[in-house]
């Protein structure tokens, strides 16, 4: 019977987790709308901190969970459910999601947090960059954008693994047994 | 712990690696738009040749409904003849610019430059 309760209890946890991370990452979704940049397709990318920190403190299923339910509800805030915008969206983040477990689960005493936050950067801006040219522009011309969006994946990479490692140090502390 | 402690050997190899695969894409971007224009003839949709208009020549195109006569000189591609009864196509004089073209309707004939540089955003006649 004890046993059922903290089932139950961690159960609750997980789920009040999840929503805390899915809201910390709308929320730098709808930020990062405001911040100046020179093109507009060029983000630093900051909603994927609450990817990379549900995939370190659950697992892949949390943070596939995370960044689609994340995608779904900003794409509906901004009203750009379900257009090209839309598809873009999630199909960088669960590729960039899924290379990320990979090498989180694989490559782990290789990479630090820091080179498996690049490697989900730079996935979500080729995966981003192959589709815009299967479904919208169709013209060979767009891949002359392959150096600066890598060079761009590299930077917000950067800053999102720094960030996430700062918060992964605090959340660890207070967590305690989220599972 | 300070995040800079945590770089693994394996991290900074991957940033090496992705600052020389952005230089060495760029300098071949760089290199391959001195290539130059290119004309490319069009017979019903087809790409049937592709010329460089450095290239001085004369070709003849089998349309649908005759020959088309396509010359290329002087950085310039334009019809010198046709056998469409409008001749409309060589009325177009020559053309210079990527994204410029001459239509041929009747033969089905398009002459257009392809280029990697396009000077100008969009052509209206």
């Amino acid at each position: 019977m004890n046993g059922r309760i903290h089932e139950m209890d961690s159960r609750n946890r997980s789920l009040v987790w999840l929503s805390l991370l899915i809201t910390m990452g709308l929320i730098l979704f709808m930020f990062e709308a405001y911040i100046p940049r020179p093109l507009p397709w060029l983000k630093p990318g900051l909603a994927n901190i609450s990817t990379l920190l549900a995939l370190y403190l659950f697992n892949t299923q949390a943070a596939l969970l995370v960044v689609i339910v994340r995608v779904v509800l900003g794409s509906l805030l901004v009203g750009t459910f379900l257009n090209p915008a839309f598809i873009l969206a999630i199909g960088g983040g669960i590729m960039a999601t899924l290379v990320m477990s990979f090498f989180k689960r694989y490559f782990a005493q290789t990479f630090s947090i820091l080179g498996i936050s690049i490697f989900g950067a730079l996935t979500h801006n080729v995966v981003q960059l192959l589709l815009v040219y299967v479904i919208i522009v169709k013209h060979k011309g767009i891949f002359n954008l392959l150096p600066l969006l890598i060079i761009s994946a590299l930077f917000s990479g950067i800053i999102v693994a720094v960030i996430t490692h700062y918060l992964l140090a605090h959340f660890s502390k207070s967590k305690g047994n989220i599972r | 712990m300070k995040w800079i402690n945590i770089i693994t050997i394996g991290d900074m190899i991957l940033i090496c690696l992705i600052i020389m695969t952005t230089v060495i894409i760029s300098i071949g971007l760089i290199n391959h738009k001195d290539q130059g224009k290119f004309a490319e003839i069009e017979v019903d949709g087809v790409v049937m040749h592709r010329l460089n208009l450095k290239d001085s020549t004369t070709i003849s195109v089998q349309g649908l409904i005759g020959q088309t006569i396509v010359q290329i000189a002087q950085n310039e591609a334009r019809v010198i003849s046709s056998c469409c009864p409008t001749e409309f196509c060589v009325k177009s004089g020559s053309i210079q610019n990527p994204g410029q073209m001459i239509v041929c309707v009747p033969n089905r004939v398009v002459v257009r430059i392809d280029g990697d540089h396009h000077q100008l955003d969009v052509i209206t006649e």
